[in-house]
Parts: structure tokens; C-alpha cells; sequence
């Protein structure tokens, strides 16, 4: 074993990263393992709705009333992550008319705060909505990025002496005399093996959960559920829009920084990582949604992508309880071993606090959870606020403190020790030069000489900045962010259109199946950039002399 | 129609390669900036930024978009919520109601007006407000247009055209519509100019001033809705854009149907009596500027033909750019310099070419010319009118 940590967390989504902040926080040390980057899986493959839990209203109480709790603490803690929208729910003539009262006495039992709203304010606020819709009610849904969230808590994490590892997949777990001592993690970038000992295993890997309880021979009942998502280039609601009926496809428009995310459907996978999108699928849920946004087809698509609910339960859909387990395996022949299964990114922090108070229980710590009072992000000095105002527009500060958080002072130092740093890098979605610096320091821990380790270096960045994720979906910040990584990094011209090729080949997985109208044109500008210009399919050609 | 979206943007840069002020300035983003790309983030509702400003409506942004996005239109409504301040606020003000002004000042006469606006002294003030002390700007004519059209002995005759003056012609250059009558006059059509008509809102809406652009949109179309199926003509090409193109699109719960805008060149061109036009030759040397307004219309050159009914006269097409001035955006003291050197290139095209008269349909480009290169400029109309035999 060549480390030994009392916990390691599996898994870098929300879950995984919120045990993560919660256990170092209770001065516990502890590593997370993640086997791709952070939030590659369903954090950041949902719609983006902060739930108040009045979705569940009728069909669920319990998740409902722990939504809404939840909703409150989380617009207290992570002010940067979430947009303070609130949400419409709404009634349109073919929904039954009689689910309506059952929803509002549903929500009225869980303490969710639900106000009618006359149709004609509605559609004064809401002008895009259509105009036959019958009865629209006001909830405390907000708009909440996963992105943010994660690196939020997991910078959070660190500052703690929380530690993580990315591209670390585990690959075995080690037992002896029925306790866990450890598990094998391969990189898989290069694959190296290594083993990391430890006193308990946490398995928090959302749609992965069973896989990983497999490798220990331990049956825990997760069916992922892939759920559909199309984002569209402009925000075209103020707020959330639901509608109003027994939950279904194609019925939530969450308006998210500049971009509006539809959801979604509901097809059960065997493989959590089927991620599959098709047109046809794209097409079945603009036709819903047109019903309450009459011209959504004409909006502009910039992708679609899928991912799938970690469900917790024997029949799956959306039947399944939405609520959460926490399950110690040692009932299952394994002490140290505990599963967290369920649940969703609304109830993230309640979820990493159950878990965290078991492991703390077994290791005999008494440390109270603080998480529902300690903001993710400590409050930005209102100086560097300002003088950050003399090189972005308002609103560029604004989104890069939301993406950096306590990390911003070092992007505004690396301005202020030259200005041409602030150049913006992502023009869609205000990224300068700097940031993309900054964080280029802090992603992928590993030397640029491996080719094969280097390939994800931009959509690590992307992750952590947006980069990529507007309007031109990478057109342009692309061929500047490997020129900023050739810069800051010095890497050879191979393995720089190595990482920019595969950079380029995944924006283009999502815009496949949603390839028409102005994001045919957009992709056009990219293939006449980048296959003809840059000849990034590598055409031979010939040097003449 | 419904509010524009920002979806038809590719992000492809053309329209800040094409932009004038970009070239010319740091302190601008550009229009694909302060167009399109900020225009997704506006729904958020988190204020607005101050080089927003530096756009100078000139449009060429919009002409050179291979997407048909209405990229100025998103930075004029933008405009419209944005505060400089009060004393650039005081400053905007005088530059986009010079319509205002001139309805008090015209009862004084116009030598004492100009001297009391030109002075040295008031040049001082007005560079403390923030109106460039060294810009040119225009004087007031003695008698405005309206006045003398009445004093203008028309054919009566069953063809009309409807004329909108608009403040340049009426406050400073009535010659160049007096020009129009004299050679629709002979083409045996009558000029008609309604009562009431005002300010078409480009200084206004350049501005940021909104609502009172709005207002001004409404009454003018009020009237000219009244005139329908008649051809509405104007000399100038700003006007001529506002009222064709852009209320539609920046008030778009206004817009009024059946509101036919025709060039003047195009209809002297396309008139069955054309042959009544009879003109002498021109001797000196002549420069024509296409202002941008004029080309944002997106009917080529009409002039150009036109000037080509003076006998074997030849006119240089300078095709040298934006002036730079921009309606009033010339005059404010922060962009002085970037409109002269946003028209260098036309100036130093305008000497190069000998020019010793030069033609642009644009009123204050006229000014912004004639100021840099001490070249003497007028309306295409005024110099035929003038040659009209």
C-alpha cells in the first residue's frame, strides 16, 4: 500500500465531493477517488433545477419536504452555484384539472409556499409562455449549476486538507477478515496501478454504485435511468418553468446563465454510462415542450446530452422514490463498507451529511455537521471586487467570482501582473485569459509529456470555466486554448492537436443529434476552421519546393 | 413580429472585423461583444457595461452580417438602460434634441443663434459638458425648410410624393431638399410635407434616449400611415433607415404595414418623365461618399447613377469607409478622436483623389468632411439642381 487514508470517497460527483467537504470539515482526512475528471457524470448531466419540491408534491412527500428544506439551505450556502429564479408551475388545457388541487394540498402538506398567479401577470412576466395555458402557480424553484457546485465544495474541500484524485478509477477492493483495507486505483490515462489503504470505503458514485459494490461481491439495487436534456443558445424564461401535471417528459425549461436546459425523458439502461442521445428522442421532446413555449422550435439549439438518475429502487422510472439510502454493507459481510444510493443534487448535502454522521459514528468522532450554515464560498473582498471592475464588465466579474470562487484574487493577480491577461479567451461565455490560466495551474496534476495523459486538458478546463459551452460550442475558444496551453505549458505541436481534436470531437457529440437550423451553420463555421483551415483530420500534403 | 433573439449569431466575428470603432478603439468590445454575445447574458438582468456607449449606430456591423443579425438594434436598446451619469446625461441630451432647441431658438435670427452657439466662450461650456470643443459643428440655416417650401410656386398635379424633411434639412440644410422639389417639379410631380412630422429618433435612440424615440416613432408614423400607397421620400438616408427598417425592429408593437420608403435617386431614375431632366456639364472635380446609413439600406449606389445624367461629368466612388462622425457621435468629447480617426482613410482618400467638390447624401458626414479636409461638400440633389438647365 503506498498511502493510507482513514476514508476513501469513490466517486467525484456531488455526492461523492459533498462527503468529501463534510468529512474534512469534521477533521476527518480523507481522499477521493474519481475515475474520470470531477462532474463528468450526472451533476452535470441534469436539467439544472434547484428543486423546491413541489415536483413531488403528490407523488413523493417525503423527498418533497426534503427538497425543500434542502432548497433553502442551499440558496444560503451557495449563493455563486444558484439563480434565484423561482418557478412557475402550469396547467395547460389538456392536463387534468383535478391534479392541480391534489398538487396544492400536497404542497401545502410538505410546507412548500405555492402562490396562484393570474394568467395575465404570468404571461406579462413569462411572455414567451403560450397563451392557452389555465392556471399558473409560483414555487421557490431556482436554477442551480452543478459545475459551479462541485468545484465550490471541492476547492472548499481542500482548504480543509480534503484531498482528490481524477482520471482514478478503482479498480479492486481489498478486504481482510471481513473489514475493508483498501482498494486498487488505476489511472486511466496511463494505466498505473496503485494501492490505497484505508478504514472505510465510501461509495458514492451515483449511477456507478452497483458496479462499484460488485467488485466486492455486494448487491445494492441502483437502476440508471437515462434521462434526455437539450440546451438551447439564449434564455427564453425568466424563471423555471414546470408544467403543472403528474411529472413526465419534456416538461421543465430551466433558464441557466445565458442558456435555457429542457428536460427530460426517462428510458431504464443497463450501463450507467450510456449516454446516448438521439434525434429522434430530441424531436419527441420539442414537440411536448412546444406546448408550453409555442416557439420553441424556432429557438436555437446548441446540443443535447443525456444522463442517467441513480435510482434506488427494484422497478426504476419514475415511479422510483426519489429519496435517498444510506446503506453500511456491514450487514452484508463487509465492515467499512458503506453505499450511498438515490437521492438527487437538490438533497446532495443532506445525503453527504447522513453519510458523513455514519462514518463518523463508526470512527467515534463527535464533530457536528456544519455544512448547512458554512457558505461554500467566503464572502469576495469588496477591494478586489472593485478593482477587478477596471478590466471585466460588471457582469464578467460577476460570472468569473461565481465560477472561481475564493480561487478569483489569483485570476485578478494574474491580471494585474499583465493586462493583456484579460483578454477574453471565451467570448460566449466571458472567460479571459487569465482564468483559463488560472485554472489550466490547478487541472490535471499530470506532466504534459504523456500524450495520452494531456488529451483531457481542455475539457478539464471547460468544466471548470465554460469554456467551450455558449454559442459557438468551441469554435473559437478552442484554437486559443491550446495556444494558451502551448504558451503556459510548452507542449509539442502533436500533442496540441491531439488534445484539440479531441476537444473538438466531443462539442461535436452533442451537436450531432441536434444538427439543423443555425447550429448546421455553426457547425459549418467549425468544419470550415478546423477540418479546412487548421486540416485537423490531418489530410497529407505534399511540400513542394 | 416578436423580440429579436440573439440565435441567428454564428459568433463569427465579421461584423468586428467590419467595425469601425473597433479599429479604432480598445475601449469598445466590438458589436459581436456588446451585441449578440451580451445580449444572452441581458436576460440576467446584471447591468450593463460602459463601452456599450462607444458604439456609434453607424452599422456597418449589421451590413457586413452573413446571418442577418440586427446587431446595432440589440446595442441601441441595450443604450436605452444604461446611466453615464448626469453630466454626460446634460451633454446627450443637447446632442440628440437639436430639434428641441431649434423650435425656441428659431425666433431669434439665425446669425445670432450660430453666434451664440459657435462663440468661443459657449465652445468652452460646451467642452466642459463634454461636446468636443474642437468638433465641427453644423450652423443653423436662416429659414427653415418648411417655411421656404411654402414660398415654392409647385405644379399642381395628381402624382405625389410625400416629403419627410427630418431635423437636418429643416434646421441646417434646406437647400438639399428645396433641390429634391425643384427636380421633381420638373419630373411634373408634386412634393407634399405634411404637417407635424418630427425628428425620425436616430440622434435619440444613439443616445440611449428610448422613449422619446418611441414617442417620435409613433407620431411620425401616425401620419405618414395616412398617405398610404404614396411614396414617402427623404434626402436623408439616416432617416431613411429609421423609418423603413428600424422601427420595425426596435419597436416592433408599432410597426406599421404598407409604409413605402423610396430613395430620391431611385425614383428621378426610374420616372417615366425622366427626360424632362436637362443638365450642363459639371467642371470640377467630383468625390462621392457613400455614407453608411445609406449603404445599410441595401440599395447599392443610387447617386452614382444619378450623377451620371451630368454630361460627361465623371464622379470618383471613394469607397473609403465611415466619416466617423455618426450622427452626434462625433461631436461628444470622449470619441473625438476616435471619429477623426475612423475617417482618415476618407479624408486622405478624398485629397488623393484631387476632389475639389464632394457629394454625400449624409448631413453631418457632409460637416465631418468638409471640417478635416476643407473640401467643400454638399447633397448629390443640390449640386444637379443646381446644374438643371
Amino acid at each position: 500500500m503506498s498511502a493510507h487514508y482513514p476514508v476513501i470517497v469513490i466517486g467525484g460527483g456531488i455526492t461523492g465531493i459533498g462527503i468529501l467537504r463534510d468529512l474534512s470539515m469534521r477533521g476527518v482526512k480523507a481522499l477521493l477517488v474519481e475515475q474520470k475528471d470531477l462532474c463528468t457524470g450526472t451533476s452535470s448531466h441534469f436539467h439544472g433545477l434547484l428543486h423546491s419540491g413541489a415536483r413531488y408534491a403528490v407523488s413523493d412527500i417525503e423527498a418533497a419536504e426534503e427538497c425543500y428544506k434542502e432548497n433553502l439551505i442551499l440558496k444560503e450556502i451557495a449563493p455563486h452555484a444558484i439563480e434565484r429564479t423561482e418557478g412557475f408551475f402550469i396547467s395547460i388545457d389538456e392536463d387534468d384539472p383535478a391534479y392541480v388541487d391534489r398538487w396544492v394540498a400536497g404542497c401545502s402538506k410538505a410546507r412548500i409556499p405555492t402562490e396562484q398567479v393570474d394568467i395575465k401577470t404570468a404571461l406579462t412576466l413569462e411572455p414567451n409562455l403560450a397563451d392557452s395555458i389555465r392556471a399558473v402557480y409560483r414555487v421557490p424553484d431556482s436554477a442551480v449549476d452543478g459545475f459551479r457546485l462541485i468545484w465550490q465544495n471541492a476547492y472548499s474541500a481542500q482548504s480543509y486538507g480534503g484531498a482528490f484524485r481524477t482520471y482514478a478509477a478503482v479498480t479492486a477492493i481489498h478486504s481482510e477478515n471481513g473489514a475493508v483495507k483498501g482498494v486498487e486505483i488505476t489511472n486511466i490515462l496511463t494505466g498505473e496501478v496503485e494501492q490505497i489503504g484505508c478504514d472505510y470505503l465510501v461509495n458514492a458514485a451515483g449511477s456507478w454504485v452497483a458496479s462499484v459494490a460488485r467488485l466486492a461481491d455486494i448487491p445494492v439495487g441502483v437502476a440508471p435511468d437515462r434521462g434526455l436534456l437539450i440546451a438551447f443558445n439564449h434564455r427564453f424564461t425568466e424563471r423555471v418553468i414546470n408544467r403543472l401535471h403528474p411529472s413526465g417528459d419534456a416538461d421543465i425549461f430551466v433558464p441557466h446563465g445565458a442558456i435555457t436546459i429542457l428536460g427530460t425523458t426517462s428510458v431504464k439502461v443497463d450501463d450507467p454510462a450510456d449516454t446516448t442521445v438521439s434525434s429522434k428522442e430530441a424531436l419527441y421532446m420539442l414537440d411536448i415542450g412546444e406546448k408550453l413555449i409555442p416557439e420553441l422550435k424556432s429557438y436555437r439549439i446548441l446540443r443535447g446530452f443525456a444522463g442517467t438518475r441513480p435510482l434506488f429502487s427494484s422497478g426504476g422510472g419514475r415511479s422510483a422514490t426519489r429519496n435517498f439510502v444510506v446503506a453500511d454493507h456491514e450487514k452484508d459481510g463487509l465492515k467499512g463498507f458503506i453505499s450511498i444510493a438515490g437521492g438527487k443534487l437538490t438533497t446532495y448535502r443532506l445525503m453527504a451529511e447522513k453519510t458523513t454522521d455514519l462514518v463518523c459514528k463508526k470512527m467515534g468522532i463527535t464533530e457536528k455537521c456544519r455544512t448547512h450554515i458554512e457558505p461554500l464560498v467566503k464572502k469576495i473582498d469588496k477591494k478586489i471586487y472593485k478593482k477587478a471592475l477596471a478590466f471585466f464588465p460588471k457582469l464578467g466579474v460577476d460570472l468569473s467570482i461565481s465560477r472561481q470562487g475564493d480561487n478569483f484574487h489569483n485570476v485578478l493577480e494574474r491580471i494585474l501582473a499583465d493586462h493583456k491577461k484579460c483578454a477574453l479567451l471565451c467570448e460566449c461565455e466571458l472567460v479571459t485569459r487569465a482564468e483559463f490560466e488560472e485554472v489550466l495551474s490547478r487541472s490535471g496534476n499530470y506532466p504534459i509529456e504523456h500524450l495520452e495523459l494531456t488529451l483531457g486538458t481542455l475539457s478539464d478546463v471547460r468544466r471548470r470555466t465554460r469554456i467551450g459551452m455558449g454559442t459557438c460550442q468551441g469554435n473559437f475558444c478552442a484554437y486559443r486554448g491550446v495556444g494558451a496551453i502551448a504558451e503556459t505549458k510548452g507542449a509539442p505541436d502533436t500533442e496540441l492537436s491531439a488534445i484539440l481534436n479531441k476537444f473538438i470531437e466531443e462539442r461535436w457529440n452533442g451537436i450531432r443529434p441536434v444538427l439543423w437550423g443555425v447550429q448546421l451553420k455553426e457547425a459549418e463555421l467549425s468544419r470550415g476552421i478546423y477540418q479546412t483551415l487548421l486540416n485537423s483530420a490531418g489530410e497529407p500534403y505534399e511540400e513542394r519546393s | 413580429m416578436s423580440k429579436q433573439t440573439p440565435d441567428n449569431c454564428t459568433a463569427c466575428t465579421t461584423c468586428t472585423a467590419y467595425c469601425p470603432i473597433s479599429k479604432a478603439t480598445r475601449n469598445f468590445r466590438g458589436p459581436k461583444m456588446t451585441g449578440p454575445a451580451f445580449e444572452r447574458f441581458r436576460y440576467l438582468h446584471k447591468g450593463e457595461e460602459d463601452a456599450l456607449s462607444y458604439c456609434s449606430n453607424c452599422k456597418n456591423c449589421d451590413i457586413a452580417c452573413p446571418n442577418g443579425v440586427p446587431i446595432s438594434v440589440f446595442n441601441m436598446l441595450a443604450k436605452a438602460e444604461t446611466s453615464q451619469g448626469l453630466r454626460l446625461f446634460a451633454r446627450d441630451y443637447i446632442v440628440a434634441h437639436g430639434d428641441l432647441f431649434y423650435s425656441f431658438l428659431r425666433y431669434f435670427p439665425s446669425f445670432l443663434v450660430n453666434f451664440g452657439m459657435l462663440n468661443p466662450l459657449t465652445r468652452i461650456f460646451l467642452d466642459r459638458i463634454g461636446v468636443a470643443r474642437r468638433a465641427a459643428l453644423p450652423a443653423f440655416c436662416d429659414k427653415p425648410f418648411l417655411k421656404r417650401l411654402n414660398a415654392v410656386k409647385q405644379p399642381q398635379t395628381d402624382e405625389k410624393v410625400i416629403f419627410f424633411p427630418g431635423c437636418y434639412v429643416n434646421m441646417y440644410d434646406p437647400e438639399a431638399g428645396l433641390a429634391l422639389v425643384k427636380l421633381l417639379n420638373r419630373l411634373n410631380v408634386e412634393v407634399v410635407a405634411p404637417e407635424g412630422l418630427v425628428c425620425c429618433g436616430v440622434p435619440l435612440i444613439s443616445s440611449g434616449f428610448y422613449k422619446e424615440c418611441k414617442k417620435n416613432a409613433e407620431k411620425n408614423l401616425k401620419i405618414l400611415s395616412k398617405y398610404r400607397g404614396a411614396p414617402i421620400i427623404t434626402v436623408c438616408p439616416s432617416c431613411a433607415l429609421m423609418i423603413k427598417h428600424d422601427y420595425a425592429e426596435l419597436f416592433p408593437e408599432i410597426a406599421a404595414k404598407d409604409i413605402k420608403i423610396v430613395d430620391p435617386s431611385e425614383f428621378i431614375l426610374e420616372h417615366q418623365n425622366l427626360k424632362n431632366l436637362e443638365f450642363e456639364e459639371e467642371s470640377r472635380k467630383l468625390s462621392y461618399h457613400s455614407p453608411c446609413h445609406q449603404r445599410a439600406l441595401g440599395i447599392g449606389k443610387p447617386a452614382l447613377e444619378l450623377m451620371k445624367l451630368l454630361p460627361s461629368t465623371a464622379v470618383c466612388d471613394l469607397d473609403a469607409g465611415c466619416c466617423g462622425i455618426s450622427g452626434s457621435y462625433g461631436f461628444k468629447k470622449e470619441k473625438y478622436r476616435i471619429s477623426l480617426s475612423v475617417g482618415k482613410n476618407l479624408f486622405d482618400s478624398l485629397k488623393a483623389a484631387d476632389t475639389e467638390l464632394a457629394l454625400t447624401e449624409c448631413g453631418t458626414c457632409k460637416v465631418q468632411i468638409t471640417a478635416n479636409t476643407r473640401i467643400k461638400t454638399v447633397h448629390p440633389l443640390s449640386l444637379l439642381a443646381e446644374r438643371l438647365i
